[in-house]
């Protein structure tokens, strides 16, 4: 059993942060622009630089928030590039955004990677996240109440766990969770919901 | 489970020691590194896609030679094209005929067909030494005429084409096209081309090969886009909210049992014993018992072929013993009064109602269930093809109203746009194939017709499906045409809805007809789900 970190009582304030992914809502301009990237990578991998350059970051982010190892989350983020490039041939703008078919592969290998053992699944909180899924559990935001929460995340199942941390920590919408995920954006808020009712219920047994 | 490991508040990194960490050209050596994947495959759309649909087909046109003066008539039913190792109408003396044009070789021409599509000749395009060339063209949009004109609708060996359109364009034998000056097609298609690819048949080698088209699709009326979709959702969440409470009721309903009636369970054993009426007031109101072993330990089952002295029958706490004794043993066995005779009746005829009462119950839940789940299943494919036709409509300025295919022809052929749909696994048991005398029909082909997904499956002179791996879609409807040895088609109508016995599965009412292009319209679209 995972040790219980000591929380200290911060005074926490609520801030509406923002999605981690701050290209899903590109402006038409840039969007116009990515896919001229995209059509000029698809003849020539060496123009797939710009692309790389765009989505690195968030992509890292996405995989170091679920592992330990800083060093492999860069490695991991460098096979996804490879493998993007690797498959540019098959993506087409059909109502999935390029950084949503990114994520998608970016998921795929980091589930490989834990797979082959080279990385461990890891949850990444901080006390700003425990303080606001409190409060969406609507209850008091005590320090015992924040430890009892950290034990229910743990115990929570893969499928769920995947489900709080891109609505509730990434601040993603469902309708990039459901391209992820690759299902529809009524599934991903219908699933979401479960997943947090899930998580009351270990939270109150 | 090994619990899962959580951080709390680990140091983030900022974007600057991210960016420091970047290193394209280290990805693309490890890019290079990797073998070289084929860049197209059959799933890569030519360098169109989507983006660059707004194709604004329009040519600077002067002397246009209109086709109504022109259009000669039709081919006559006996004048069909030749058939072609490649293209070979599965239906005796039927086939689809062309409709031929004749064209100036001099000015530029536009043709229109009736379905809206469109062929521009430019002048110059056609290299014949005579002023006046024909020109032959056959759409073909449905899976009748398709199948009927005997178009190979296999991709590779494991998956048929889906089509959205189809068409045939010929000339004669020693009539080429200019390679500088194509004829341009704006097809009509009879579905959204999204998911779907563009092709050319070879006839060579019966392959489809990929072909370079852009497909022009109408954006939707927002409003009416956004209210339908809203519609979508709602009644998904409908839906599933009805199966939960559904499925709670299901869980809440029990069977009744034959104890609660006081019947007899037929493997349990049963016995005859005096007893005083007056000391049993419960057992005198039932009339009529005789007692049921109701033990839940293990007893000496051979009991009722021994001889007793004595068997005493007591009650406690509700429950009934009877001790059984001789003077070498004693036997001490809980029962239960079971009735008899006319009482016995009267309870089956009870416990019978009411277990069918509940039988219903459950066989209404389930199918409301069933039924809900298959209307979920449905809308949420709405919605998921609505979402993604409404985002790759961004882009789109609008061109008209109608979703065609563009692309240029640079030799005669078939053109087709369309996605492949995996064949049916073969059945688990061989098939018999009857007609409806019963007798036995000796197959040549069979054509599998899945109306749900509009898609042709060939079992028999398809190198790669056999007819002994005949298979189909259970869950669908389905058409199956078969070809005997002797040319004859005959069909069979499968209903997903009905049960059939798939250990013996017999096609028993095969129909014998003359099956021409309009009867075959009529079988396939009967069947049709328009859900």
């Amino acid at each position: 059993m995972q040790a219980l970190h000591k929380l200290e009582n911060k005074k926490l304030t609520k801030t509406k942060s923002m999605s981690v992914n701050p290209m899903y809502h590109q402006t038409k301009v840039r969007l116009e622009e990515e896919l001229d990237w995209i059509q000029r990578a698809k003849n020539d991998p060496n123009h797939f630089g710009p692309l790389y350059k765009k989505y690195h970051e968030q992509i890292f982010r996405y995989i170091y928030q679920r592992m330990d190892d800083e060093e492999m989350a860069f490695d991991v983020t460098s096979q996804v590039f490879i493998k993007a490039m690797k498959s540019l041939h098959k993506y087409e703008f059909r109502g999935v955004p390029f950084s949503s078919w990114l994520y998608r592969i970016a998921k795929s290998e980091l589930y490989q990677a834990y797979r082959d053992k080279k990385a461990e699944r890891t949850v990444n909180l901080d006390s700003v996240h425990l303080h606001q899924m409190i409060d969406e559990m609507s209850e008091d935001d005590s320090e015992q109440n924040r430890a009892k929460l950290f034990k229910s995340i743990s115990q929570l199942k893969e499928e769920d766990m995947q489900l709080i941390e891109m609505r509730f920590f990434e601040k993603r919408s469902f309708r990039e969770i459901g391209e992820i995920l690759d299902i529809t954006e009524n599934n991903a808020k219908v699933k979401s919901f479960r997943a947090l009712e899930r998580l009351k219920n270990i939270f109150t047994k | 489970m090994k619990a899962r490991k959580i951080n709390l508040d680990r140091k983030l990194l900022t974007s600057e020691q991210i960016e420091a960490k970047q290193n394209f050209d280290q990805v693309l050596e490890g890019f290079k590194a990797v073998k070289p994947t084929v860049w197209k495959n059959p799933w890569f759309y030519g360098p169109v896609g989507l983006a660059s649909i707004a194709l604004a087909v329009t040519l600077s046109m002067t002397n246009i030679n209109s086709n109504t003066d022109e259009k000669n008539s039709t081919l006559k039913a006996s004048n069909f094209p030749e058939d072609t190792e490649c293209i070979k109408p599965p239906v005796k003396d039927q086939d689809v005929d062309f409709e031929t044009f004749n064209v100036n070789t001099k000015e530029n021409t536009k043709i229109e067909l009736e379905s809206g599509t469109t062929i521009e000749i430019p002048k110059g395009s056609l290299n014949s030494n005579e002023l006046k060339t024909t020109i032959k063209v056959r759409e073909l949009n449905d899976q009748s005429s398709a199948f009927v004109a005997g178009i190979p609708m296999d991709y590779g060996k494991k998956e048929a084409f889906v089509s959205a359109g189809m068409i045939e364009i010929r000339s004669n034998e020693n009539v080429k096209i200019n390679q500088n000056k194509l004829i341009k097609v704006d097809m009509v298609l009879s579905k959204n081309p999204i998911g779907f690819g563009f092709w050319k048949l070879d006839e060579n080698t019966k392959e489809w090969i990929e072909y370079e088209a852009a497909y022009n699709i109408p954006p939707h009326n927002e409003k009416n886009v956004e209210s339908v979709k809203n519609k979508l959702i709602a009644s998904i969440e409908d839906k599933k909210q009805e199966n939960e409470v559904k499925e709670k009721e299901l869980v809440a309903l029990t069977a009744p049992l034959k104890q609660d009636f006081k019947l007899a369970i037929p493997e349990n054993q049963r016995f005859d014993i005096a007893f005083n009426p007056k000391d049993f007031p419960d057992l005198e109101k039932l009339k009529d018992v005789e007692f049921e072993v109701d033990q839940k330990t293990p007893y000496d089952k051979s009991f009722t072929k021994k001889v007793w002295n004595n068997m005493k029958l007591n009650q406690k706490e509700g429950k009934y013993f009877v001790t059984f004794s001789n003077a070498t043993e004693k036997l001490f066995l809980q029962v239960r009064p079971v009735l008899k005779g006319v009482e016995k009746a009267k309870a089956e005829e009870s416990f019978n109602e009411k277990f069918q009462g509940y039988k219903n119950a459950v066989k209404e839940i389930e199918e409301t269930i069933a039924k809900n789940k298959s209307a979920i299943e449905k809308n949420e494919l709405r919605l998921e093809k609505m979402i993604a036709e409404i985002q790759s409509n961004l882009n789109v300025k609008e061109v008209s109203q109608r979703t065609t295919a563009s692309f240029e022809v640079s030799s005669w052929g078939v053109f087709n746009c369309d996605k492949p749909s995996k064949y049916p696994k073969p059945l688990e048991n061989e098939v018999a194939f009857v007609n409806e005398y019963k007798e036995s029909i000796s197959v040549k082909n069979v054509y599998l017709f899945d109306l749900k997904d509009n898609v042709r499956f060939v079992f028999g002179e398809n190198k790669n499906h056999s007819k002994y791996e005949f298979g189909l879609f259970k869950k669908h409807d389905n058409v199956v045409f078969i070809e005997d040895l002797k040319g004859k088609m005959l069909y069979f109508k499968y209903d997903k809805d009905k049960k059939y016995d798939f250990s013996s599965f017999v096609f028993s009412d095969l129909k014998q007809k003359v099956l021409n292009l309009d009867e075959i319209r009529k079988i396939l679209d009967e069947s049709i789900d328009t859900v």
